[in-house]
Order: structure tokens, then C-alpha cells, then sequence
């Protein structure tokens, strides 16, 4: 299982890619930096193809924050 | 000396057909009508955003669902939309045009004809008897026929029916976010986002779910078509809130006026003529009560010059009470032979699930006729505020089994 440090980077990473902005922090929302609910959904099943994780999709579009994101993968 | 003219032709001078509040005592019939008659091609000022061309004619409205080239389905088709940008242009064929538009609902539509719905009506029927089975005096119609649009979208989605009290609620704050039962603090607006992300999230996750376990329904068929995730679920979003959010308002509005003109026994006792009563709740009830479209160039309509740019708006409840094609129009009648309405719009966009919705109307009615003799009042009607979803959300009746 991945740190928290590294869920984060790879995270950032990731949004920074779907929405072509950096940086990104960790506390922002995704949708007030621009993304759609269709983006959300790309980046989640990037993050279970590529990466192997699943999240409850629920926690992206209610509380779309890398940090919320990475709390709900560690407790997952 | 002239007369001036009569007071109820002239349109009042201040009203807002995007008014939630018009809507909450049924469609507002009475303006349409003067619309149609004075005004056909009008144009709405919205408070703090850009208009729109309100159409209320019948001919005007055909001719603005069947021309994609002059009006575009992909700045967003309900007026919720109005001066938003729409994410889903051209990933979701909602709100694409064709050519783009049929590469996406070919496919589907090989599942929704009338000869492949077929095969569904018995899972339909048997729903629909296990629904009507235990109603007997005082019930509420509205609650009765909440769970209608299970009958379908089990076996075309897979969505279990346990899952329904929340997707109720999410596909309501979607298309009526207006309305105070489930409207949230935040307002109109707030409550769009959150019915819509609610909704999002959980297509993602039943498009997962058939990834694992495929079951050759409409939402594999979307899964292996090449579209980015975020398409295929804004597909699935569609199919669930086309599927959901108006069929369960056409038996209640139908069977209101029924009750309040007394011809339910007169309807029950014509099994025979189910296909026209089906055909005459569609016209008359309605319930996707407008779609937009925005107009690709300088053009008309009806001789009124519309911009490039201009959103143009067709009231289908009010082109299905157009008095100059339907004789005696705000009238429920049985007889009614042609009925082109338009309940389930024109042109390419013409409902894709119109062969499902129809098929399942008819089990419905057949099995209320078959099961009640009789339908009194018990309180008053309820209906939904918003300018979208023409229909009625509450309806204490007393029904009385044969
Ligand atoms: C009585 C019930 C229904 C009514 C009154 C209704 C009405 C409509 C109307 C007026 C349109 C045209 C939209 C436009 O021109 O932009 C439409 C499109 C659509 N409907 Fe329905 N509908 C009903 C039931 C259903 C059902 C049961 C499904 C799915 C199972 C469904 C799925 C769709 C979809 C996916 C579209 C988009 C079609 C396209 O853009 O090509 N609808 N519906």
C-alpha cells in the first residue's frame, strides 16, 4: 500500500493532467478548479486502472479534495 | 368607438415562463393558450441571465426539434442549462447532433424498438400487479406509482430496486430543483449540483459493477462503445433520468382528470381501446413539459427573427393543447384519432425510450382498469414546482378494487 505522501504526488499529478492547471493543492475542489462531473469520472477510473485503487465514487463528487480522497483510499 | 380588447386574450404583461410558481398548479394553460394566440414566438427576459424564445404553436415546434442543423441540441436541452456551459456537449447524445448524435444512439436504439422491448412486458406485467397488489382505500396515487419506472429499468440497466428511494430522490433534484420537497438550503442551484454529482457517482459505480459482471443491458452496450468514462456514464445519467423523472406523472395527471370529469368507469370499461387512451394521457399530461435548443445562425421562426446564439425554447405542453390541430384540446378524450402529439418530442431526438414507455403504460392501465372499479377524491392534488416536470407529487384517492 502507498504512503500518504505518495497517494498525494500521484494524485496531483493526475489532476493536474485532467485539468490542465498546476499546481494543485490538496485541500482544492476539483470542481471549483474547473473540472465536470464527466472529468471526475474519467479520473476515477484512471485512478482504478492504472493504479489499482478503488474509491467509493461518491467521495470524489461530494468531497472532491485530494485530501478526502486519500483518507477514504488508507481507509479502504 | 373601439373596444379595447378583451382582458384575458392580452398576455399579462409581466410573467416568466421560466417561473417555477406558474407551474405549481399544473401547466399554465390559460397564458399558453394566449400565447399561441397572440404571442407565439416570444421572447422571455430571465433576471440576470440571457432570455430565451418561448415556442408554444404546434407547427413551430416541429419545426424547430426537426431542424438539428438550425438548432443545436449541444449547448444543453433543458432550460436549467440556460447560460451554463454543457460539459456533456458531444460525449453525450442528448446533446449532440447528428452525425456524432447517431453514433451513439444506434446502438442503443437496436434494444429500445418496439419488437425488443417486448420481450420485457412480462417482467413488466408482473411488476406492475406486484405494485397494485396490495392497494385497496385510501391511498396515495402518487406513492402507488413511484416505483413505476423499476418495471424497466431493472432488466435494461440492472439497477436493483433497493437502490430506488435515493435515485428517486437525485433524478428529482435533477429535474425539478425547484420544488420544496427537495430543494436544499443552498437553493435551486445548489440542489441541481449535488442531484446531479449524486447521480454521477453512482452510474460510475454500476458501470464498474458491469465491467465485473457484464449482463448484455444498455449500460454493457454504452461499456464497449470507445468513449471515455466520463461519456459513458453521461450516457447512463441520460438513460436514467429520461427513463425515470417523466413516466410515473402520466397515469397520475391522466387519472385526476379522469376523477374529476367522472369518466374512469367510461376509460375501464374499453380494454380494447388501451392504445388510444395511452396515446391521449401522453398528449394531455405532458410531463416533460419543454426542451431547448440553441439556434446556430440568424434565422426565424414564424416570422420572428431569432439571432445566432439565441436560445429558442419549444413548450411541448403547450404545442399538445394546440386548439388549431387538437379539436377540443384541453379535453382527455378516448376518441381522439390521429393524435401526433408531441409528448415525446420530434425529429432525431425523438424519445429513445418512447417503444419501453409506451409498452409500460399500457400494462399499467390495463392492470389499474382491470383491478379498480371505481376512484373518488379524498384531498387535494399536489403538483410538482417546476418549469420542466409538468405533474402531480401528491394524490390521496379512495380506490375501490372489483
Ligand atoms: C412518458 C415517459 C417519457 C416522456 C414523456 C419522454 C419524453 C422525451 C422527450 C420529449 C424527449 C426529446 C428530448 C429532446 O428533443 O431534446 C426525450 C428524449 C429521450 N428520452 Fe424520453 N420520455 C419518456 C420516457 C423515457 C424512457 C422510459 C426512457 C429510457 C428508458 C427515455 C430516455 C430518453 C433519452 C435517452 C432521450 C434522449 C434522446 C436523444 O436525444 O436522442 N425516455 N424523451
Amino acid at each position: 500500500m502507498p504512503t500518504r505522501p505518495e497517494l498525494e504526488a500521484m494524485l496531483t499529478r493526475l489532476w493536474s493532467e485532467k485539468l490542465n492547471i498546476t499546481p494543485v493543492g490538496v485541500e482544492d475542489n476539483f470542481f471549483a478548479l474547473g473540472g465536470d462531473s464527466l472529468l471526475a469520472a474519467d479520473l476515477l477510473m484512471d485512478l482504478y486502472d492504472r493504479l489499482g485503487v478503488e474509491v467509493d465514487a461518491a467521495v470524489l463528487f461530494l468531497k472532491p479534495t485530494i485530501a478526502e480522497l486519500v483518507d477514504e483510499v488508507l481507509a479502504g | 368607438m373601439r373596444t379595447p380588447p378583451c382582458g384575458h386574450t392580452r398576455p399579462p404583461n409581466r410573467f416568466d415562463l421560466a417561473d417555477p410558481d406558474l407551474y405549481g398548479a399544473g401547466g399554465p394553460h390559460e397564458l399558453w393558450r394566449t400565447l399561441r394566440r397572440r404571442d407565439p414566438v416570444r421572447w422571455q427576459p430571465v433576471e440576470g441571465r440571457s432570455g430565451f424564445w418561448a415556442v408554444t404553436r404546434y407547427p413551430d415546434a416541429r419545426t424547430v426539434l426537426n431542424d438539428h442543423a438550425r438548432f443545436t441540441s449541444t449547448g444543453g436541452v433543458m432550460l436549467n442549462m440556460l447560460g451554463r456551459p454543457e460539459p456533456a456537449q458531444n460525449q453525450q447524445f442528448a446533446a449532440s447532433d447528428p452525425p456524432r448524435h447517431s453514433l451513439i444512439r444506434g446502438p442503443l436504439h437496436h434494444q429500445m424498438t418496439t419488437r425488443a422491448v417486448a420481450r420485457h412486458a412480462p417482467a413488466i406485467r408482473s411488476f406492475v400487479r406486484e405494485m397494485l397488489r396490495p392497494a385497496d382505500g385510501v391511498l396515495d396515487f402518487a406513492e402507488l406509482t413511484a416505483t413505476l419506472p423499476l418495471a424497466f429499468l431493472g432488466p435494461l440497466m440492472g439497477i436493483p430496486a433497493t437502490d430506488w428511494p435515493d435515485l428517486a430522490r437525485w433524478v428529482s433534484m435533477s429535474v425539478a430543483e425547484h420544488d420544496p420537497d427537495v430543494m436544499l438550503a443552498d437553493g435551486p442551484s445548489a440542489t441541481l449540483d449535488r442531484g446531479h454529482r449524486q447521480l454521477f457517482a453512482y452510474l460510475l459505480n454500476l458501470v464498474l459493477d458491469h465491467r465485473r459482471r457484464p449482463r448484455g443491458d444498455l449500460v454493457d452496450v454504452l461499456g464497449s462503445m470507445p468513449l471515455r468514462p466520463g461519456a459513458v456514464v453521461a450516457n447512463c445519467y441520460s438513460l436514467l433520468l429520461g427513463g425515470s423523472a417523466a413516466i410515473p406523472h402520466v397515469p397520475r395527471a391522466a387519472l385526476a382528470e379522469l376523477i374529476r370529469v367522472g369518466r374512469y368507469e367510461h376509460w375501464a370499461r374499453q380494454p380494447e381501446r388501451i392504445d388510444r387512451a395511452v396515446e391521449e394521457a401522453l398528449r394531455f399530461t405532458s410531463p416533460a413539459g419543454h426542451f431547448m435548443r440553441l439556434a446556430t445562425r440568424d434565422t426565424t421562426v414564424g416570422d420572428v427573427p431569432i439571432a445566432a446564439g439565441d436560445a429558442v425554447v419549444v413548450w411541448l405542453g403547450s404545442a399538445n393543447r394546440d386548439e388549431a390541430v387538437f379539436a377540443d384540446a384541453d379535453t382527455l378524450t378516448l376518441g381522439r384519432h390521429p393524435n401526433r402529439h408531441l409528448a415525446f418530442g420530434d425529429g432525431r431526438h425523438y424519445c429513445l425510450g418512447a417503444a419501453v414507455a409506451r409498452l409500460t403504460l399500457r400494462i399499467f392501465f390495463e392492470e389499474l382498469f382491470a383491478t379498480f372499479v371505481s376512484f373518488e377524491p379524498v384531498g387535494d392534488v399536489e403538483h410538482v414546482r417546476s418549469n420542466w416536470l409538468g405533474g402531480i407529487k401528491r394524490m390521496p384517492v379512495e380506490g375501490r378494487r372489483r
